[in-house]
C-alpha cells in the first residue's frame, strides 16, 4: 500500500540501471496489450515521464502490423508472437492471461517478474537507451 | 500508522475537504498498472490523495477518509465484492467504482447488489475511468434506477437457480452419485456396473433416475452438471 505521490519513478531497479539517454533517433515503444486500460495509462506515464520516447498504442490485433509499419524498439503485449520473438530486441509479455507475473526479454535474456511494478517498465525504457 | 503521521493524514483531509478535494483509493493487484492509473489521477486537480492497495487486506487497512474507492473484483486475497460489502455497511457516504475484466453479468450484479455505485470494464478509456470517478464524488448515479432493479434481478434468478440446483443434487442417492464419480472417470455402462457389482441395467436405471432429477437429458450433460457442482473429483 502506498500513496501514490511517495513513488518515485526514477530508473533502477530489479532489471538493472538506466543506461542513460544517448543520441540519435527515438526510442519507440509498442504498445498493444490488453486490456485498453492498461495499454493506455502506462502508454500515458511514459510518454509523460520520458518525453523523448515515442509511444505508440494498437489493439493486439494490428501488433503484426505494426511491427512492419513502426520497426519499435520495445514492444509491450500480452503473448509474444513469433515476429515479437525475432524481430524486436525488448518486449514484455505484460499480465498474459491476467496471470500476476510478466516476462522480459532483453536481446534475447529473459526474466519472469512477479508483480511488475511501473518503475520496472520504466526501467526497461531506459536500459533499451543503450541496447 | 503513527500518531505523528495520523496527525499529518488529518490535517491533510480536512485541508482537501475545504478545497473541495477527494481522496481515491485504488484497490488493484496488477500494480504497474494502479501505478499507472494512480498518476493520471494524480494530475487532477480534484483529487487530494490517491492511495493504493493490492489486496482486500491493504485495502482494510486504508479506508480512513476515503471518497471513492475503486476495486478491481479479482484480487489474490478475496473477492473486491465482499471489500464493496464492507465499505457500504461501515462507511455509506464512501463511493465505490468496480473495475473489472470480468464480463459475468452475475458476477458484477453481485457487486452492485452488495453497493458498487458504478462498473466499468478495463477495456475503457483512461478518460472514461477518471471521468466516472468525477462523476461519483459529484454525487452523480452511474446507473440507472432502471440497471440496478434489473441487476438485483439478476442475482436474484441466480440465487433461485442455485437453491433449485442444491435442492436437485439433494436428491440424489449415494448410490447415484457413485454412478457419476464413475462417469466422471471416463468409464461406460458395462464398466460402471462391473465396478459397483450390479447389472448393466441397474447402472441404466440409475441413469435414467440420475437425468430425470437433474433434469437432464444425456450422460454427457450429466458429466458437465457434475464437475460444475464439485459433485465429483476430476483426476
Amino acid at each position: 500500500m502506498s500513496g501514490g505521490r511517495d513513488l518515485h519513478y526514477g530508473s533502477g531497479d530489479r532489471l538493472g540501471g538506466a543506461a542513460g539517454s544517448e543520441g540519435g533517433e527515438a526510442l519507440r515503444v509498442l504498445m498493444a496489450n490488453e486490456p485498453r486500460a492498461y495499454r493506455e495509462s502506462i502508454a500515458e506515464v511514459i510518454r509523460e515521464l520520458r518525453p523523448g520516447v515515442e509511444v505508440e498504442t494498437v489493439e493486439p490485433e494490428s501488433l503484426e502490423d505494426s511491427i512492419t509499419r513502426l520497426s519499435p524498439d520495445i514492444v509491450v503485449c500480452n503473448r509474444a508472437t513469433s515476429a515479437v520473438r525475432e524481430s524486436i530486441p525488448v518486449w514484455v509479455e505484460l499480465y498474459p492471461d491476467y496471470a500476476p507475473f510478466s516476462v522480459v526479454s532483453i536481446q534475447g535474456v529473459r526474466s519472469k517478474l512477479d508483480e511488475i511494478q511501473l518503475p520496472d517498465i520504466l526501467s526497461i525504457v531506459d536500459r533499451t537507451v543503450g541496447v | 500508522m503513527d500518531g505523528e503521521n495520523w496527525n499529518r493524514g488529518e490535517a491533510k483531509t480536512v485541508e482537501a475537504s475545504a478545497k473541495g478535494q477527494a481522496h481515491i483509493l485504488l484497490v488493484e493487484d496488477h500494480a504497474s498498472f494502479r501505478q499507472a492509473l494512480a498518476f493520471m489521477f494524480e494530475r487532477e486537480p480534484e483529487f487530494a490523495e490517491v492511495r493504493q492497495a493490492g489486496s482486500v487486506k491493504e485495502a482494510r487497512g486504508s479506508l480512513e477518509g476515503v471518497d471513492v474507492a475503486v476495486i478491481d473484483l479479482g484480487l489474490p486475497d478475496g473477492d473486491g465484492t465482499d471489500l464493496i460489502e464492507e465499505l457500504s455497511q461501515s462507511r455509506p457516504r464512501v463511493m465505490t467504482l468496480v473495475l473489472s475484466a470480468s464480463l459475468d453479468p452475475v458476477r458484477l450484479a453481485r457487486a452492485v447488489e452488495a453497493g458498487a455505485a458504478g462498473m466499468l470494464h478495463k477495456a475503457v478509456t483512461i478518460d472514461e475511468i477518471v471521468d466516472a470517478v468525477k462523476r461519483l464524488k459529484a454525487g452523480e448515479a452511474l446507473l440507472s434506477p432502471n440497471e440496478i432493479v434489473e441487476m438485483i434481478r439478476v442475482v436474484g434468478r441466480e440465487r433461485q437457480e442455485e437453491i433449485e440446483v442444491q435442492k436437485s443434487i439433494g436428491r440424489l442417492t449415494r448410490r447415484e452419485k457413485e454412478v457419476l464419480q464413475a462417469l466422471a472417470e471416463g468409464l461406460d455402462s458395462q464398466e460402471i456396473s462391473s465396478r459397483l457389482g450390479i447389472t448393466i441395467e441397474t447402472e441404466r436405471t440409475h441413469m435414467v433416475n440420475i437425468l430425470g432429477k437433474l433434469g437432464l437429458r444425456s450422460r454427457l450433460q450429466a458429466l458437465v452438471f457434475a464437475a460444475r457442482h464439485n459433485l465429483v473429483e476430476i483426476q
